[in-house]
């Protein structure tokens, strides 16, 4: 089990945002020992598109929500598709930003009190997530993921992720991504995550599970 | 004893054959650094890091030789103009402009780290993240053109970058081809530390790197998303309404509204950061994105996991300047580095600052009304009873800060 996490210097609309502790969720570690907030996706091999279950089609179209909860980027990790929306919410009664620090395309957009959401898309997928933060609150930072398929997921508290549907009968190349460690490395049982990628193959309709543990010093912890 | 002048002369000739039978070893051509702080920060070993130099100068050549990826669209004619060392050809036209004019304070690799860079404030500009400042473009896009030569004709009020009027117009252009050459190459790099699984086998423990069959098209997803950017530049100058007639008789209008705006959380808010007396004392512990970098790579470095840690920290020590924050302006000194005209205070408050923590008031300002009415009284608070002048701060030149 790491070090308990550390607290954020909370230095503006005190009022608001510094009633409670801020605690740094740079690692959030759940309960059971489980790490939160690693991003899971399918690495795109070269040019190829990769093949989209049909089911995902009802997932075209759907907003992903960001918001901005007592100075904290509510979630602190989000993923979308290409073919999703991004809300951008504050919910606070301050005024926030949004940067997106992404090298293709980030955007910096204020985000006023009780106005409405801020809705962005996106045109291309990114190979990993990017910083996201605010300028006025400079603790607030967070990650956000930008693909073009589907087939991603970010570990909650318990370390516990799930994505249906996957190509079968090819290899696939998963990259796993946290913000402390981009390069996760780790066996179990057959399957050897290497340098933050995984390579499989998956069975025609079968789940296959593994479990990866790791030490509190990967994840620059004590 | 006394030499008589006839035997003196050849004793000096002899002494100067000898310079030249011995030799004055010509000094070795300048060569690009590789952006170390970011390669610290993506763990990127000595063995990849030779990798991303050879690929980086088979893309875009050295200092002297320029040479540019296929279907970038700069113009290579003037990019030749700027680089190499400073000379004149045989019509007289100076070539080596770079060299000439920028290099001491932007650095030989455009990394804002010239012998000068450590006594400005604020920093030289590091080009090789592709973010610029002050152009007319939306958010995060390009610079265009005619962004990059206005810096060079008006230079930046409140910083040490000077007017380069007195310079030739194709002069300038070579010098911003030139710029945007720099920058290319540094975005490029950096994308190259961002994706290096894809396209090097690395056996790092045995010190070796092999290019994984790079072919032309992986090749080309180095670069080719930020030139196809910097090629969109001038289709994404923001759509600006033109300074409205009545801005001048009734300004008095405009700035009461906004300086209701100012203040209105609802609305613009610049008092969040700018402060409630405008003198950007309203959060002053903030960092601009080339600072980020160094802190970032920083935070990854200084691991007790991290076998190499004292080796790495002192690695972004050498290729940093000491990380400073970054202050909102202070809005009643009356100067505006990205130009003091109503539009150039539009494009800085609607597209937001790129690399600071200035955002776009575009989405959240809709009407016109409202977005003159800041830029009035952006520029009416100088004049402001009860705002006296505030000096900027760190107003007397530092000495050489050591890190």
């Amino acid at each position: 089990m790491p070090a308990p996490p550390g607290e954020l210097t909370c230095n503006k609309d005190e009022g608001t945002c510094c009633r409670e502790k801020l605690i740094d969720n740079s690692l959030v570690v759940g309960s059971g020992n489980g790490v939160a907030n690693v991003f899971v996706f399918l690495r795109s091999k070269g040019k190829t598109p990769v093949r989209v279950h049909e089911d995902y089609a009802k997932k075209e179209g759907t907003e992903v929500v960001l918001d901005n909860v007592k100075c904290m980027f509510q979630p602190h990790c989000a993923a979308v598709w290409t073919k999703q929306k991004l809300m951008i919410k504050n919910s606070d009664p301050v005024g926030h930003n949004t940067k997106y620090d992404s090298s293709i395309q980030g955007f910096n957009d204020l985000l006023n009190v009780g106005g409405a959401a801020l809705e962005k898309t996106f045109k291309a997928g990114e190979n990993k997530p990017a910083g996201i933060s605010c300028s006025i609150h400079p603790w607030m930072q967070g990650k956000l993921l930008v693909r073009d398929n589907p087939y991603f997921a970010i570990t909650n508290d318990q370390g516990e992720f799930e994505i249906p549907n996957m190509p079968a009968g090819e290899e696939l190349e998963i990259s796993f991504w946290h913000e402390r460690n981009e390069k996760l490395t780790k066996a179990s049982g057959d399957l050897q995550l290497k340098g933050g990628v995984l390579k499989v193959k998956l069975a025609e309709n079968q789940t296959t599970e593994a479990a990866f543990v790791f030490d509190p010093a990967e994840f620059g912890g004590k | 004893m006394t030499l008589s002048m006839t035997r003196l002369i050849p004793l000096a000739c002899l002494g100067a054959l000898a310079l030249f039978a011995t030799g004055c070893s010509k000094p070795e051509p300048p060569r690009f650094h590789l952006n170390v702080v970011a390669a610290v920060k993506a763990r990127v070993g000595a063995p990849t890091q030779q990798q991303v130099a050879n690929i980086l100068t088979a893309l875009y050549g050295t200092p002297d030789q320029p040479r540019l990826p296929p279907e970038v669209p700069f113009k290579e004619a003037l990019i030749a103009r700027a680089a190499g060392p400073v000379a004149s050809d045989i019509h007289g036209r100076k070539v080596g402009l770079y060299r000439e004019h920028c290099v001491h304070c932007h650095g030989i690799s455009g990394d804002g780290m010239g012998p000068t860079a450590a006594f400005l404030n604020p920093y030289p500009r590091d080009y090789r993240m592709g973010v610029f400042k002050f152009k007319a473009t939306e958010g995060k896009e390009m610079p265009t053109d005619s962004d990059l030569n206005k810096v060079l004709e008006e230079g930046i009020p409140g910083t040490s970058m000077p007017s380069f009027r007195m310079l030739a117009a194709e002069d300038r252009q070579a010098l911003v081809e030139y710029v945007k050459y720099l920058s290319l190459r540094g975005q490029t790099e950096l994308n190259m530390y961002d994706t290096v699984n894809d396209f090097l086998t690395i056996d790092e423990a045995a010190g070796t790197a092999k290019p994984d069959s790079l072919d032309k098209s992986v090749l080309s997803d180095m670069y080719a998303p930020f030139a196809g950017k910097w090629k969109d530049a001038a289709e994404k100058i923001l759509p600006a309404g033109t300074v409205p007639e009545d801005f001048i008789s009734n300004n008095q209008k405009y700035v009461e509204l906004g300086h209701k705006l100012y203040f209105d959380k609802a609305s613009a808010n610049c008092q969040q950061c700018h402060g409630t007396s405008a003198l950007g004392d309203g959060q002053l512990t903030g960092y601009d994105d080339w600072t980020k970098l160094v802190n970032d790579a920083i935070t990854v470095a200084d691991n007790e996991g991290n076998k190499a840690r004292s080796a790495d920290l002192a690695l972004i020590k050498e290729f940093s300047l000491k990380p400073r924050n970054i202050i909102p302006r202070n809005l009643r000194s009356g100067i505006y580095r990205g130009g003091r005209r109503p539009i150039d205070l539009y494009y800085r408050i609607m597209a937001g600052i790129n690399g600071s923590g200035m955002p776009a008031h575009n989405t959240l300002l809709k009407t016109e009304e409202e977005r003159w009415a800041i830029v009035a009284y952006v520029l009416n608070l100088p004049y402001q009873a009860g705002g006296a002048l505030a000096f900027e701060q760190e107003q007397i030149a530092p000495s050489r800060e050591t890190n």
